[in-house]
């Protein structure tokens, strides 16, 4: 009786630890992004989207070290376009992270526009916005786009909430509604539209 | 044991609810549109101005490939960004990653705290912080632990504890001191850090072939045994049973720490550098506890297996396990090469 107690003891104690080391094995990211998600909708569908990515404090220096050359904690016109720069040659092979899908299809990243980047000094962050024109007619069916950034090598972290997906609506022909869902493996900004009948 | 381990726990604890207000602070605060998730076309907005910023951005000067740009997107047939395959399984993935987002910004305000008030108790604080992130942190892939973990299983020397312990130390103490030396040397002379995503990229391809070469000659080691003949004095035997863990040891931390790199980033551009140095120290011990125990509990678990099992039978189970590890280092070193 106190051997099988002591068993099951260990194997309890055992099983605790494994869950513990594979919980903490497969949380690895060195860079965490928050990032969110702005649509708009003309007559048409869904026009783009905007995005902000704020990096952590810690990667913040990086950028800062690299790119403010005056110290001035401010990253003027030049200084922006060489991180656009930077942003494009390191980021673009990558689809800057991005994954889009039409009702669960792959779809492919277009080249950001509208690109800016700023300290916010205040909050000791950098924070990129830029445009990704998608150009997506709605139908009279309901169409889901989903619009997220992931790494898959989980170097960045990349985390999004409800209250970072917003939308604006110019037509009055396309209902369309923006939400947070569930993905295997992350959440994603959803904008799912419509023609109105 | 259980102290540690109760420690551990209270720290795990205290970090999650003290980083959480935290969290929210990398929020920016520029201007935002007052429109919410869910809204509908009735309450719309009547421009598309950016929400984010209130300048206007760049953009890039050539056209976008392709007609991605003028026509819209289209569907592709480019094979989609998976995680790993454990990846979706792994359940407490957002409290790991929420926890170390955590300690990161707790590190990053600490040592601007510093810098507005210097004082020992601060920089003490900075050390445990990162101690406790670096245990918290090194559990995660990569690290050296693979290639020691699996020298260890397939070592057939007689190996006593504190060989774990010694390897851990030299592990992390390679691999920390290399972020050390790289980051020094880039801020000497090209005053830059580089792109740190692409630059561990490059360690990780250099880590798989190093890894593959580990795999290699634990192979060959095994296949051509009797031929090499290493062990035909007690000299010979102990000398083998020495340097071969120390040069797998340094090899296993020769990519540096990206985050040890990272924290002393941080700290070097504020003109820190011996908070950095105290920082990356604190980081080296916890790296340290943590491959070192993964070494002790392999030893302990081979030592477990083999006393069920009787010598001969045991020699055969090492031989087979230690060719089996060889190849397994040779799949895992391709596999990390090929990683995006």
């Amino acid at each position: 009786m106190e051997t099988n107690r002591n068993f099951s003891s260990k194997l309890i104690k055992a099983l605790f630890l494994l869950y513990c080391a594979v919980h903490i094995c497969f949380g690895h990211a060195h860079v965490f992004i928050d990032y969110k998600v702005h649509a708009c909708i003309t007559e048409n569908g869904l026009e783009g989207v905007y995005v902000n990515w704020t990096f952590d404090r810690m990667y913040t220096q990086f950028i800062k070290k690299e790119f403010d050359k005056n110290k001035d904690n401010k990253l003027s016109k030049e200084e922006q376009a060489a991180v656009f720069k930077k942003f494009n040659k390191d980021y673009g092979k990558i689809d800057y992270f991005a994954v889009i899908k039409v009702n669960g299809k792959n779809y492919s990243v277009p080249k950001p526009k509208n690109f800016s980047a700023r300290l916010v000094n205040d909050k000791g962050v950098v924070a990129y916005t830029f445009y990704l024109p998608l150009k997506l007619d709605a139908t009279k069916k309901e169409t889901d786009v989903q619009v997220y950034f992931f790494d898959p090598v989980i170097y960045v972290a990349f985390t999004v909430m409800a209250k970072d997906v917003s939308i604006q609506n110019k037509s009055k022909a396309v209902e369309a509604t923006i939400s947070l869902k569930k993905v295997k493996y992350t959440n994603c900004p959803t904008i799912s539209m419509k023609v109105r009948s | 044991m259980k102290g540690i381990l109760t420690l551990l726990s209270c720290f795990v604890i205290t970090m999650t609810l003290w980083g959480s207000d935290d969290s929210s602070s990398n929020e920016p605060t520029h201007s935002e549109t007052e429109v919410s998730s869910g809204q509908t076309a009735e309450t719309r907005d009547e421009s598309f101005d950016n929400p984010f910023a209130d300048e206007e951005g760049i953009s890039a000067p050539e056209p976008a490939e392709g007609a991605a740009e003028s026509e819209g997107i289209k569907p592709t047939d480019k094979k989609e960004k998976k995680p790993p395959f454990w990846y979706k399984y792994n359940f407490g993935k957002k409290y790991v990653t929420t926890l170390q987002k955590n300690l990161n910004i707790k590190v990053s305000n600490l040592v601007h705290e510093f810098k507005a008030n210097m004082t020992f108790t601060k920089a003490l604080l900075v050390f445990f912080v990162c101690f406790f992130y670096a245990i918290l942190h090194t559990g995660g892939p990569g690290h050296g632990k693979l290639i020691l973990g699996t020298y260890f299983l397939t070592d057939d020397q007689k190996r006593k504890k504190s060989d774990a312990a010694i390897a851990g130390i030299i592990v992390s103490l390679t691999h920390n001191g290399m972020a050390v030396v790289l980051s020094g040397l880039l801020y000497l002379f090209i005053h830059s850090f580089g792109d740190q995503r692409q630059m561990q990229e490059a360690a990780k391809q250099i880590g798989g072939v190093i890894v593959i070469l580990t795999g290699i000659v634990i192979m060959l080691t095994t296949v051509f045994r009797k031929k090499l003949n290493f062990f035909n004095s007690e000299k010979a035997a102990n000398k083998m049973k020495k340097y071969p863990l120390y040069f797998i040891a340094i090899l296993s931390g020769i990519v540096p720490c990206p985050l040890a790199w990272t924290v002393l980033v941080l700290c070097m551009t504020m003109g820190l550098y011996w908070l950095g140095l105290f920082a990356v120290f604190g980081m080296a011990i916890g790296a340290g506890i943590t491959v070192g125990t993964t070494g002790f509990v392999i030893l302990a678990g081979k030592e477990k297996l083999f006393s069920f099992v009787n010598k001969d039978k045991a020699e055969k189970i090492a031989h087979i396990l230690r060719f089996c590890g060889g190849m397994f280092l040779v799949v895992f070193g391709y596999l990390m090469t090929q990683v995006v």
